[in-house]
């Protein structure tokens, strides 16, 4: 399993393109030696303030996610400010489509990393995916931190994938962070369920 | 009811609590207001709330100074102060429900820079908004020269040290503030966002004055349209009356046709599909009014236009030449005369200019027509990209070293032509229920849309400054 570097990457988009990163606002600075810059998108879903009483991943339904949880859309170049603590689902602004022999990881950028700021949790992207990243942004600091929409604010790192996956349908192509879906991702529940009892909440 | 009596203190304390008031609520609006919000548009109503109370100042300084009873100076500043709130009445109600509609957090940011760069290249200062509104309907509103025209109408009484202070702050302001309104339940859908680009269109007819060059037209130009003008006035309305309303008719409807043309010119068929869509979603098939002639006769204007753009000719492409085809035999098929007497003479008179009415919009407001070639030599590639579920952002260039953004038009179009020739091959991409896949389709082709006009404008600001930082600065 190789990691793609500068050249690779740049053979990849410009001549074999069938690795798709759109779009490159400043390709000679975002393409470093062995990744890709890719910068804070426009769309997120914060928290809400609310009464909500408990996220209950068996029960959640995605209707009822925007009682806790709410969608904004900034303009580029706008701020949104995180504050110590606070969580905030974002998305790259760039959209990515990997073809079937390349996998992916998100690091976040160490500058913002000092700061306090975590941007992912889920940083695995598999072969063939496509659409823009979500980014789960944290503070982790004491102090708020100001992000601005189009900042560099992460990284993808490329390695190749084999044998290359068959190429089939995809599930959904998305283009900005997504209400939690807990209830739709419930394969674990069919072997959870034995041992719950419907009556009774969960453990 | 007779009137209260009230001295002119209390009259000077209305001004006043007025004008706490109505600065406090722009206040709130601006304040509250989203970071995409106009602040500039604030700003001149805050001149338009400082000059009037200058000019109330100045007038009460004035009636002291010139009068020579008690009584006299009480009826002046009862003057004064009633003239103040009249002014201030007319700010709030023609300016403050914008900054409030302005508001919403679902105003449609992707789209709004690239209209408003269309827009700078008929007039470099305007700035352009968009709001949703609850009504499935789109619409323009536009204020040109807030502050100058205050000027203009009371350049009379604003003493010159005033005139000059309100003329340094209003040189700082844009031309135009224009409003775009749309439905809101279209906020978030690509496609449904085409119709915009007629809204603009009467931007650049109020800017250009287009309509002005057009009219007057001659009502009873034709035999026809004097004989049903004759009937009405046989039936007993008067012969005034009749042409009256048929030229406010004519005038309103050369207005909607500039715009329909000015959008045909600017993203061709793109424009056409999206309104017989949004036609066929209003039910109004048929129906004129006194403000909008009926689609039928849009719909076959719009037709010979992209006829002039060459979308008939045997080297368009197929699929469009074909749909288009269709459009024609089924317009020639329909009745395009109104049923209305006074509509139909305004009908015939449009009729007998409606060559005139296009070589106007060709000439003052159409630099770049979105003719067929155009079209054939961009749109293919996109259309490739959004059949992948690639949002159509840019394309290499022929050496393959540079991204060329996508022009607003090329992306419309594309989607219009995924949408109505091959949105199967989005479908299959797509792994759902059967019953749910045209649905999802859509839903992602709308989305893979916003996210292209948003990056490619993004990008062409980018590419189109190159010694500036494509992004903030980053601490890394």
């Amino acid at each position: 399993m190789a990691v793609l570097t500068r050249v690779a990457i740049r053979r990849r988009l410009f001549e074999v393109k069938d690795l798709k990163v759109k779009p490159l606002l400043d390709p000679e600075s975002q393409i470093e030696e062995g990744a890709i810059n890719l910068t804070l998108g426009t769309k997120f879903v914060v928290a809400k303030k609310s009464e909500y009483p408990l996220i209950d991943p068996r029960k959640l339904d995605k209707h009822e996610v925007a009682n806790f949880q709410t969608k904004i859309t900034l303009a580029f170049g706008q701020t949104i400010s995180l504050h110590p603590h606070q969580f905030a689902l974002g998305a790259t602004f760039e959209f990515l489509k990997l073809p079937p022999n390349l996998c992916a990881f998100v690091l976040s950028r160490s500058s913002f990393g000092r700061a306090g700021l975590q941007i992912a949790t889920a940083t695995y992207v598999h072969p063939g995916w496509q659409g823009c990243l979500t980014l789960e942004l944290q503070n982790l600091g004491e102090v708020p931190i100001r992000l601005y929409c189009g900042s560099p604010i992460c990284q993808l790192v490329l390695l190749e994938a084999q044998p290359p996956l068959k190429k089939k349908p995809v599930k959904s192509i998305p283009l900005g962070p997504v209400f939690t879906d807990l209830k739709n991702q419930s394969y674990w529940q069919k072997y959870l369920n034995k041992f719950i009892s419907p009556e009774r909440p969960g453990p | 009811m007779p009137e209260p009596v009230l001295s002119a203190e209390q009259y000077s304390e209305l001004v006043r609590e007025r004008l706490a008031g109505l600065r406090g609520v722009l206040a709130d609006l601006t304040r509250d207001a989203p970071q995409s919000a106009p602040r500039r548009f604030s700003e001149s109503i805050q001149i338009l709330i400082d000059t009037i109370e200058n000019l109330f100042a100045d007038r009460k300084r004035v009636v002291k100074e010139r009068s020579t009873s008690a009584a006299e100076v009480t009826d002046g500043i009862v003057f004064a102060a009633r003239w103040s709130m009249y002014l201030l009445n007319n700010v709030q109600q023609q300016y403050f429900p914008f900054l409030e509609k302005l508001n919403s957090p679902h105003v449609p940011l992707p789209i709004q820079p690239t209209l408003q760069r269309i827009g700078t290249q008929f007039e470099p200062t305007v700035e352009l908004y968009l709001f949703p509104t609850s009504e499935h309907n789109y619409g323009f509103s536009g204020f040109r020269n807030v502050v100058e025209a205050f000027i203009q109408e009371f350049r009379l009484v604003i003493p010159d040290d005033l005139m000059l202070a309100i003329q340094e702050r209003a040189e700082k302001l844009p031309r135009w503030f224009v409003f775009l309104s749309l439905p809101y339940v279209v906020h978030d859908s690509a496609l449904n966002l085409t119709p915009l680009l007629h809204e603009l269109g009467h931007f650049v007819d109020f800017d250009r004055e287009i309509y002005k060059k057009v009219l007057p037209i001659d009502i009873a130009h034709s035999e026809a349209a004097k004989t049903l003008a004759n009937i009405l006035v046989q039936r007993g309305s008067p012969e005034q009356e009749v042409y009256a309303l048929c030229k406010e008719i004519v005038r309103k409807w050369v207005q909607e046709l500039i715009a329909d043309l000015f959008a045909i010119r600017l993203a061709g068929p793109a424009y056409f599909y999206a309104f017989v869509i949004y036609a066929a979603n209003i039910g109004l098939d048929t129906k004129a009014a006194v403000s909008h002639p009926s689609p039928v006769i849009r719909i076959d204007l719009m037709l010979r236009e992209l006829e002039e753009l060459g979308y008939f000719l045997k080297s368009s492409p197929k699929a469009i030449r074909t749909s288009l085809q269709e459009w024609k035999r089924w317009i020639r098929a329909q009745k395009l005369e109104p049923e209305d007497t006074s509509m139909h003479i305004a009908f015939l008179a449009i009729k007998d200019n409606s060559a005139k009415i296009a070589q106007f919009v060709r000439k003052y407001a159409s630099p770049l027509p979105y003719r067929t070639q155009t079209y054939k030599e961009n749109v293919p590639g996109l259309i490739a990209d959004l059949e992948k579920g690639i949002p159509p952002i840019d394309q290499l260039d022929a050496q393959g070293t540079r991204f060329i953004p996508s022009d607003l038009a090329d992306i419309l179009n594309s989607a219009w032509s995924a949408y109505m020739f091959s949105l199967d091959k989005l479908e299959d991409l797509i792994e759902c229920k059967a019953e749910d896949k045209r649905r999802i389709a859509v839903r992602t082709l709308n989305e893979l849309v916003l996210k292209a006009i948003e990056a490619s404008e993004i990008l062409w600001k980018c590419q189109a400054s190159p010694g500036e930082e494509a992004w903030p600065s980053s601490p890394e």
